[in-house]
């Protein structure tokens, strides 16, 4: 499962990691890969940040060997600074698109999630080459949907040359009701998607500060309208990451 | 997957999605009204408005009433309906002698409306 917007900001990590969390917490094991130089995976849940991508991808390092866990059937392949140097070396080498699926071949996980970085480079290439489905996080702004669009025109690219990734669904993030751009953008989203648009995240300060305190947003604000949504005339909550994680499990049902 | 932008258009929207852009429709509905019918739109929103059959007698006879007490006619039953309500909850109103089967499938009973006291 690939977590992918080449626009930066939009929500890629706080979704990899409560999506990954709350699979583990409905008894699966998921393994979260870092492919972001800046290594905010392993602070989102308040773990070191390591070289353990540029380990396996470079130094050829068993997979069990460079994971740290880092909550109850929750691993990461954390990333740092010398991703960059593993993209680098990637560039270098032979069927460099596969180079990731082959390294997570048997991993030994109900579910791999890879975070990528917001940028479209070899390992951006090799994470959809390595994935069976793309989540989309996206802001309600035009430049945020101008990089949905991009992406989606990459994946269709690959898919010409035998990759596989399927649109999961687009996740709008930090969806605030009250401004007409919202509107105007979701609803050319959901014209242009229609059920691909999952529910949206509603804007919520305690997703931002989840991190500062080494918790994920399920343990700092469970009850929060990012987690559970916002109420609503008909449903008893509309959105949120609970949601998301419905969606999610019908896809991979 | 299909089309320019990698993703094949699904045509029915999530539920959820489809309520939001709902509300979204009916704020700009709102936004389009003057103020003054914006406010009568807001006012009949919060109504609950029923259809109730009544004998013609007991309509003229509320009507009588509410004109008497300066109050509305909907706030006049609503107010007896809250008082009789409480008071049958606490046995003080017996329907019993006023029950008589039904050949209805839905209803046991018919309850007549007893003639003005």
């Amino acid at each position: 499962m690939d977590i992918a917007n080449q626009k930066g900001g939009v929500g890629k990590t706080t979704t990899a990691v409560t999506l990954a969390q709350a699979l583990t917490l409905q008894g699966r094991r998921v393994l979260l890969v870092d492919l972001d130089p800046q290594g905010h995976v392993a602070t989102a849940l308040g773990v070191e940040k390591a070289d353990g991508l540029y380990r396996l991808l470079v130094d050829h390092e068993p997979l069990p060997a460079v994971v740290q866990p880092a909550r109850p059937n929750l691993d990461i392949l954390p990333s740092n600074k010398r991703t960059e140097a593993a993209k680098r070396h990637l560039t270098t080498v032979d069927f460099r698109e596969r180079a990731l699926a082959e390294a997570l071949r048997d991993a030994p996980y109900d579910l791999i999630i890879l975070d990528c970085a917001p940028s479209f480079d070899v390992l951006h290439v090799a994470a959809l080459a390595a994935s069976d489905f793309l989540i989309i996080p996206t802001r309600l702004d035009h430049l945020a949907i101008d990089g949905v669009n991009e992406l989606l025109a990459s994946v269709g690219q690959m898919r010409q040359m035998g990759g596989h990734a399927e649109l999961a669904g687009i996740l709008p993030t930090f969806f605030d009701r009250q401004t007409r751009e919202t509107a105007e953008q979701m609803r050319s989203l959901a014209d242009a998607f229609g059920a691909y648009v999952w529910p949206p995240i509603p804007q919520d300060t305690r997703a931002r500060e989840a991190p500062a305190y080494g918790q994920t947003l399920l343990e700092y604000a469970p009850r929060s309208a990012a987690v559970m949504g916002y109420p609503s005339e008909h449903e008893a909550r509309i959105g949120g990451y609970l949601a998301a994680l419905a969606r999610l499990v019908d896809v991979l049902a | 997957m299909t089309g320019k932008a990698g993703a094949g258009r699904r045509s029915a929207l999530d539920p959820a999605v489809a309520e939001i852009l709902g509300q979204f429709q009916q704020r700009d509905r709102l936004a389009a009204l003057s103020p003054a019918d914006r406010k009568r739109a807001w006012k009949d929103r919060a109504r609950n408005r029923v259809i109730i059959d009544m004998p013609v007698n007991l309509e003229a006879a509320l009507n009588q009433a509410a004109r008497r007490e300066g109050v509305s006619f909907s706030a006049l039953v609503a107010f007896l309906a809250r008082h009789a309500l409480g008071q049958w909850r606490q046995g003080q109103i017996d329907l019993g002698p006023y029950k008589r089967p039904s050949r209805s499938m839905r209803f046991e009973f018919v309850l007549q409306v007893p003639d003005d006291d």
